[in-house]
């Protein structure tokens, strides 16, 4: 494998890794927070693709200024509804929250089917998002760098930045600290838990929205999209240590370059399942992920 | 349900599927035949996760190697000696790759139908349960390793034929598999296993095997102090969900003739689940009629309006987890004073429901 | 039998961190054969932690439990409790599902592997042990009932009566008449003092009227160290002990787990 090859697949790593990261800070918060899984998470990023899809059908090339807005609001809307639907119902009884969730995954699925096809819909990048950052010379002549995908990376890195802000320098991020801590305790305290879970699960699916602003960008968008991510989403959750934001992105960063350099070597096929079979033994090493959450509170769950 | 209808119920029911190849239909009684065969995998969800306490949402992957370990041994023998199965030849495969050759003896395929599934359940649950990894991490894990399959069948053509499945099958152990008695025989086959899982799962639940299970699902910890070893236990009963799971696989493989990752991955793994979840994950009996029913459901429905499907299923998923946690036989279940355990009369009549 | 009575438990220097904040420092710590002991100490000495220790639910950063003069620190905890010691938890420790009996024939089984518990049958003696374990517990009346239909106080019982169903050399309680009414306190504290001399027993309790009942020399942890041992009367008349511990003497026995001086 010479260099420019690897360093090519790294790239793609990174902006494959970006997209994970975004899709899992979502979960990681609401598991963190609520010890719920949500198997519908996927398909934020799905709707958001389509969100994106529907602004560039109404105002043309220059659709992002629309399309952010529209993804997150749209899916930070959906998401909102459905925690006060059902998974506040379900509080307490994760496994059951699993199955309820994957019933609404298959519902937008199939909703998007209808609506969209089963084909997935192309989305351009605006014009100034065409074309590449190319090395000249050097050991690493002729690697290319699309924009589109450094813009999905920045696009990553400021939401990560964004969430960062929010949980360690505000006090919604403090209460969300606190309930992560311990809920009883921080309800004793006056946390509306209640409000903060919605908000919480609100804000994830969010961002899921956004991602699916970016995965529009570098993919057509079909009804599957979400169930394709949402596996790894999972693992990067898994991996990173539950409820930790830093984890999570130091997870997605592993498991994007892992399948990328896996990809380089074998199959896309074989990578996957190789990555998935890697996840397991690591949590052989570290059951509790790479950045543990540690209180007393989490023992007894 | 009273103490009176319910046998009479079961006899019945009994009865009518016992005879079920004189009155249905060839179609119907192939389909029949297919959703018992699938019913015993139902019977081990429901000791994993309604005893346990452990959802899996993997059991595709011990389905797939129970119908997969069949599979290759039918098709090797549909297939001339000397020869290699179409799909290898087509793909360039030059030589019968290692872990084909076993399968050639027919006694060692069907000893694997058996043993590899529950040795892969034993396996997985060993490295999740050692390491105390509990709860929705198990079905994350489940879940990924039923994709991982899954993926690299599909992208393994010369090797597993991929997204095609193993097919063309003629016979088993000598018996021609497109002869006349046999969706009949193959049918009472079918029955009489999963009468055997259920009788054998039913007495395995009341020893003290099964209350240990409860137990640990309860409070793992106060029965880890008490001197046992939890891990053990969840194990034993995980390994027992997979040997169910390949045996139902490799039954489901004969009704159908075939056996493709798209038939054993994620969405089936999570369906039976839901099924099981409908009939009543605690009851044996709920969780197969729950499975035998959804299963003849979805065929009807998913046939005369396919879009409306899947709206149906994923509302089924949502209501029966928000409004019949125990599923129908909970519901049935209800009327029953605070479950004890053991039904003699006399001590139910001093339980009053709180 | 010797004069001087064999210790049957020995802690030896045991230090625990949990994120840096060490919940016992350097402790030590010895319970001799068929002795009653109890364990007092504000909110945070690291009672329950110590308890932790022994049954290996927690793993100390230095130190050693000696078990019968062997090494246990490393075992895991189903082997600990093989051993015979055998924990009473702060939070009634129920089996929810099963009904009182099962819970009582859960703890009473001696075999414990996965194979005994699908050929063992339950035998005449098991099932006559259990009858009178559920005699002595007040439960006969709601054997077949499930035990999380029943209430607080009754749970306790439930879990002691576990506790005493698995016959333990070492009973570890830890704060059993939590949620019990003054007459099952009595009642718990008549029960305890019974089991000591063939069982060794140890207990935490915040509830001094219980302490008092128990008649048990008393062990007074402050900050994850033995502050202090004697009987209760000496202690009441520590002026470190009431500072550290009792705070306001006047409170003493109307509050049971809280109130009591916090840092």
């Amino acid at each position: 494998m010479d260099s420019v090859f690897l360093f090519g697949q790294l790239f793609t790593g990174l902006s494959v890794a970006s997209l994970l990261l975004l899709t899992a800070l979502g979960l990681a918060l609401s598991f963190g927070l609520m010890r719920v899984i949500n198997m519908a998470h996927g398909e934020f990023l799905m709707v958001g693709g389509y969100l994106t899809f529907l602004a560039a059908q109404a105002v043309g090339p220059g659709f992002l200024w629309l399309a952010f807005p529209l993804a997150f609001v749209g899916t930070a809307l959906l998401g909102a509804l459905l925690e006060a639907t059902v998974i506040r119902r379900l509080y307490g009884r994760p496994l059951d929250t699993l199955l309820a969730t994957w019933g609404i995954s298959l519902i937008l699925q199939q909703a998007a089917r209808q609506i969209f096809g089963s084909t997935g819909v192309p989305v351009t990048a605006p014009p100034w998002l065409n074309g590449a950052v190319t090395i000249h010379g050097g050991p690493l002549d002729s690697l290319t760098f699309p924009y589109v995908r450094l813009f999905v990376i920045v696009l990553a890195l400021v939401v990560l930045g964004g969430m960062w802000w929010l949980l360690n320098r505000t006090r919604f991020g403090m209460h969300v600290r606190a309930v992560n801590q311990n809920r009883e305790v921080a309800s004793i305290l006056g946390v509306n838990t209640r409000r903060l879970d919605l908000l919480v699960f609100a804000l994830g699916a969010g961002i899921a929205g956004i991602a699916g602003v970016g995965l529009a960008m570098l993919s057509p968008v079909n009804p599957t999209v979400g169930a394709a991510y949402i596996v790894n989403a999972f693992l990067v959750v898994v991996v990173g240590g539950v409820g930790s934001v830093l984890g999570a992105g130091a997870a997605a960063l592993l498991l994007g370059f892992v399948t990328a350099l896996a990809e380089g070597l074998t199959s896309s096929s074989l990578a996957q399942a190789t990555l998935l079979i890697l996840v397991v033994v690591f949590l052989q090493w570290k059951p509790r992920g790479l950045i543990p959450t540690q209180s007393r509170a989490l023992e007894e769950g | 349900m009273n103490r009176v209808a319910q046998p009479i119920l079961l006899v019945v029911t009994a009865g009518a599927l016992l005879l079920a190849p004189f009155y249905l239909s060839a179609y119907g009684l192939t389909l029949l035949g297919r959703v018992l065969a699938l019913s015993i995998a139902a019977i081990g969800i429901c000791v994993v996760w309604g005893r346990g306490g452990i959802l899996s949402l993997g059991q595709g992957l011990f389905f797939g190697l129970g119908g997969y370990s069949l599979a290759m041994h039918l098709k090797l023998a549909a297939t001339p000696k000397g020869e290699l199965p179409d799909f290898m030849v087509y793909n360039g495969v030059e030589a019968l790759p290692w872990f084909w050759v076993p399968f050639v003896n027919g006694p060692f395929a069907l000893a694997m139908v058996v043993i590899l599934p529950t040795l892969a359940a034993a396996a997985v649950a060993w490295l999740m349960f050692r390491r105390r990894i509990t709860g929705v991490y198990i079905s994350i894990i489940t879940q990924a390793l039923v994709l991982a399959f899954v993926t690299w069948l599909n992208g393994s053509q010369g090797l597993t034929s991929g997204t095609n499945g193993i097919t063309d099958f003629h016979t088993l152990l000598g018996i021609d598999l497109r002869g006349e008695h046999i969706a009949r025989n193959l049918y009472w086959c079918t029955l009489m296993v999963l009468g055997a899982a259920l009788l054998s799962t039913a007495w395995l639940l009341r020893t003290h095997f099964g209350t240990l299970l409860t137990a640990i699902r309860d409070n793992e910890n106060r029965v880890r102090f008490l001197g046992y070893h939890p891990a053990a236990y969840k194990i034993a009963a995980f390994a027992l969900g997979g040997l169910l799971s390949g045996l139902s696989g490799a039954l489901y493989t004969l009704h159908l003739g075939t056996i493709s990752p798209a038939m054993i991955g994620v969405t089936f793994s999570i369906e039976l689940v839901i099924w099981v979840a409908l009939g009543g994950r605690n009851s044996l009996l709920g969780a197969v009629g729950g499975l035998v029913l959804g299963q003849l459901a979805k065929d009807k429905i998913s046939s005369a309006v396919p879009d409306a499907w899947l709206y149906l299923m994923g509302t089924l998923f949502v209501v029966v987890v928000l409004v019949l946690p125990q599923g129908v036989a909970g519901l049935l279940e209800r009327r029953k004073p605070a479950a004890p355990r053991r039904k003699t009369l006399g001590e139910v009549s001093d339980v009053v429901s709180p | 039998m010797s004069s001087h009575p064999e210790v049957l438990l020995e802690v030896q220097g045991v230090t625990v961190s949990f994120d840096g904040f060490k919940a016992l420092q350097n402790l030590s710590l010895s319970v001799p054969r068929g002795s009653l002991r109890v364990l007092i100490g504000p909110n945070g000495a690291g009672k329950s932690t110590l308890l932790d220790t022994i049954i290996g639910k927690v793993r100390p950063v230095s130190g050693d439990v000696r078990y019968r003069g062997q090494s246990i620190i490393t075992w895991p905890e189903h082997r600990i409790a093989n051993l015979g010691i055998c924990r009473k938890f702060q939070a009634p420790g129920v089996l929810d599902g099963l009904s009182v009996r099962e819970n009582l024939r859960v703890a009473a089984k001696r075999t414990k592997g996965v194979w005994a518990s699908l050929t063992r049958t339950t035998g005449r003696a098991e099932t006559q042990r259990i009858a009178e374990l559920l005699e002595l517990i007040n439960l006969t009346g709601k054997a077949d009932q499930r035990a999380d239909s029943l209430a607080h106080g009754e749970k306790q019982w439930l879990e002691i009566g576990m506790v005493v169903a698995s016959d333990p050399e070492l009973l570890l309680l830890d704060e059993p008449t939590a949620g019990m009414t003054a007459q099952e306190t009595a009642k718990t504290a008549e029960l305890i003092r019974s089991l000591s001399g063939r069982h060794t027993v140890l207990v935490i309790d915040h509830d001094m009227q219980f302490v008092e009942l128990l008649d048990a020399p008393v062990t007074v942890l402050h900050q994850g160290q033995v502050f202090c041992e004697g009987d209760l009367a000496s202690l009441r008349s520590n002026a470190d002990v009431m500072e550290i511990y009792l705070g306001r003497p006047k409170d003493e026995g109307h509050h049971k787990g809280v109130g009591y001086a916090q840092t």
